[in-house]
Formats: structure tokens, sequence, C-alpha cells
């Protein structure tokens, strides 16, 4: 019982390791190839917790191997774009200039109600509002609405461009988030500065965010904001 | 780039791990079969206790070398030539009429060991 237990933590490690090595890619948006690594990393994992007579290291190195394999696979597909198509596919206009590519369709083999269901999850309910659709190659759909229906920005009210201002945490229950302050270029003498003039005290802060226009939100422990 | 080095790392460690398997389950198969041709000479000359105490040899030097092979191999195959060892002491000693049978058994068994860490696809 304990070598399981012993080896469940080392197989966690080990996957959580593999998982921060193979980048944000595998977590976020799939492609074939991370799917494939992921399935397979998870059945390999389970086997040396599930029968205890398989050595630990035969898991350990096959994932390995497959950490190997998807980083030689990612570099290469970054070099040659005949491979990154061959092996995650290429994204497909499913609605263009407002009309459904019915023959694409039919050879993705996706229905008008997937197509539907897909739109309602980019927030969009009627079909007439697309202009373009897209079907990338990871399954999420990108759409671009007819100019009528898209939302208004701030550019089409205001003509000239403003500086865009970056909120950046800088302090989370009374500690300073250097890489907050980084991000904006600021030292903890700023932050110090800022909390003199109002006379707090960086162990009191609950949240400081500060912008890179300088202006700065501060929540005190214990208050409600 | 620092993927690229870690992939490479891994390969590394990855081809230790193997080459460390393959030569010492080699030299643990060529001691086994040193020891198993030394108890048959010794049988066969009728120095049934020096074979005897061979065996015994065999079966501490197995244990040991299982130690170290359980970490890449799985302990089922193990266990069959670990069991073969084990019968062979008695074996010599009493002159069984088994005792070649173990011998072969012990050789199919360690030959099959082996051949499974060939490279193969099959």
């Amino acid at each position: 019982m304990l070598t399981i237990i012993l080896r469940t933590v080392i197989i966690y490690v080990l996957v959580v390791f593999a998982m921060r090595i193979m980048g944000k890619r595998q977590i976020g948006d799939m492609q074939p190839t991370d799917l494939v690594v992921t399935i397979l990393i998870s059945e390999i994992a389970a086997i040396p917790i599930q029968d205890p007579s398989n050595p630990l290291l035969i898991a350990i190195i096959s994932v390995f191997v497959l950490i190997i394999l998807e980083i030689i696979m990612s570099v290469i597909s970054m070099k040659c774009s005949f491979i990154n198509t061959l092996t995650n596919g290429r994204s497909v206009i499913v609605i263009k200039d407002g009309k459904i590519q019915q023959k694409v369709m039919k050879k993705l083999r996706i229905t008008v109600p997937d197509l539907v269901e897909l739109l309602r999850s980019q927030g969009i309910f009627d079909i007439n509002e697309v202009a373009y659709a897209i079907l990338e190659s990871n399954g999420s759909l990108s759409v671009l609405q007819k100019n009528y229906y898209q939302p208004a920005k701030a550019g089409d009210v205001c003509k000239t461009d403003t500086e865009t201002i970056y909120p950046s945490l800088v302090i989370s229950d009374g500690k300073i988030i250097k890489r907050g302050l980084n991000d904006l270029g600021k030292t903890k003498a700023d932050i110090n500065r800022i909390l003199n003039s109002k006379c707090i005290e960086i162990k009191d802060v609950f949240i400081m965010i500060l912008d890179s226009s300088g202006d700065s939100t501060i929540i005190k422990k214990g208050e409600k904001k | 780039m620092k993927r690229l080095w870690a992939a490479i790392v891994l390969i590394v460690i990855c081809g230790g791990v193997c080459a460390f398997n393959i030569y010492y389950l080699n030299m643990a198969n060529k001691e086994t079969l040193r020891y198993a041709e030394r108890i048959v000479s010794q049988y066969k000359k009728g120095e049934y206790e020096a074979a005897s105490f061979t065996a015994n040899e065999l079966e501490n030097s197995w244990e040991k070398n299982e130690k170290v092979l359980c970490r890449f191999l799985s302990e089922n195959k193990l266990e069959n030539v670990r069991v073969i060892i084990a019968e062979l002491p008695n074996l010599a000693e009493y002159e069984n009429h088994e005792f070649s049978f173990y011998i072969k058994k012990l050789h199919a068994a360690l030959e099959h060991i082996t051949g499974k860490e060939k490279l193969s696809i099959y």
C-alpha cells in the first residue's frame, strides 16, 4: 500500500513536470498531437500505480520519451508548415460572406445543429449575424460578425488613439508581487511612495492594483470593496 | 530553446538508463549461465554437494542482481528465474532426475528475459 502511495506521488510530480515542460499550449488549446500525448501520458502513468509488479522506471522513461517526441514535433512543426498541417490540420472556413459552406461542412462531418451550438458558445444566437466563421485546427470556432452586428468600439467614437492602460496586481495579501512591478517597470520604492502618501503600510494592504498611467486601487485588509 | 535543451537532457537520461539496463541484464545473464555451467559440470562429475553449494551461491548472486533488475523488468518475469534457481540446490544435492530439466528451464527463462529486451516491433 505504501508503495502505491509513493508511486502515485512520484507519478503526480512526473506528470505535472511533463505538462509544464511541454508548455502552455498543452493545457489551453489542444492540437491533435497534444491530445495524443496527453492521452498516452495518462495511460502510461496509471500502469505502475495499478500494477505494482511493473517497474516505475518504465513509466518514467515512457513519459520522458513522449515529452521528447512532443518537443521535437513542435520544433519541426514550427520550422516546417507542411509538417504542421500534416500533424495538426488547418483551419477551415465554414461560413463565408454569410453563406454556409455546405460542401466543407459535409467534408468535416459537422451538422448545422453542431455549427449553431458552436456559434452560441461564441455568444451568437442568429446565424444571419455571421460574416465569416472559421473552424480552427483545435476544434474551436472563430467568428467575424457582419459590420452591422459588431459591437461598438471606443475607436468608433473617439478617432484619436489614446494610450492603452495596463493594470497589474502589485500587492497581494501584504506581499509585493515582483512580476507585477516588473510588468509596469516600477520599483518597490514607487509602491512605498504611493502608500506613504496615503499613510498605509504594505502589510496592511490586501490588494493593490497599479496601472501604467500611475493610478492605483488599494483595498486594505478587512475592508470591503 | 530552453525546451530543446530539456529534450536533449531527457534523451541523454533515457539513453543512459536503456544502456545500463541492457548492460546489467547481459552481465547478470552471463553470470547466471557461468554458475549454471559450473553446477552442471560438478553434477556430472558426481560432486553433488559441491554442485549444491554452487547452486546456493547462484541463488545469492541472482538475489543481488534481481534487486537491480526489478527496476527495469516486470517482477513476474524475474520471479520465474528465482523459482527455478531456488530449486537447484536440493535437486543437485539429492541427485534428482529433474535436475537437467530445471537447468534447461533456467536457460529458457533467461533467454526469454533477454529476448524481450531486444529491439523489436512485434
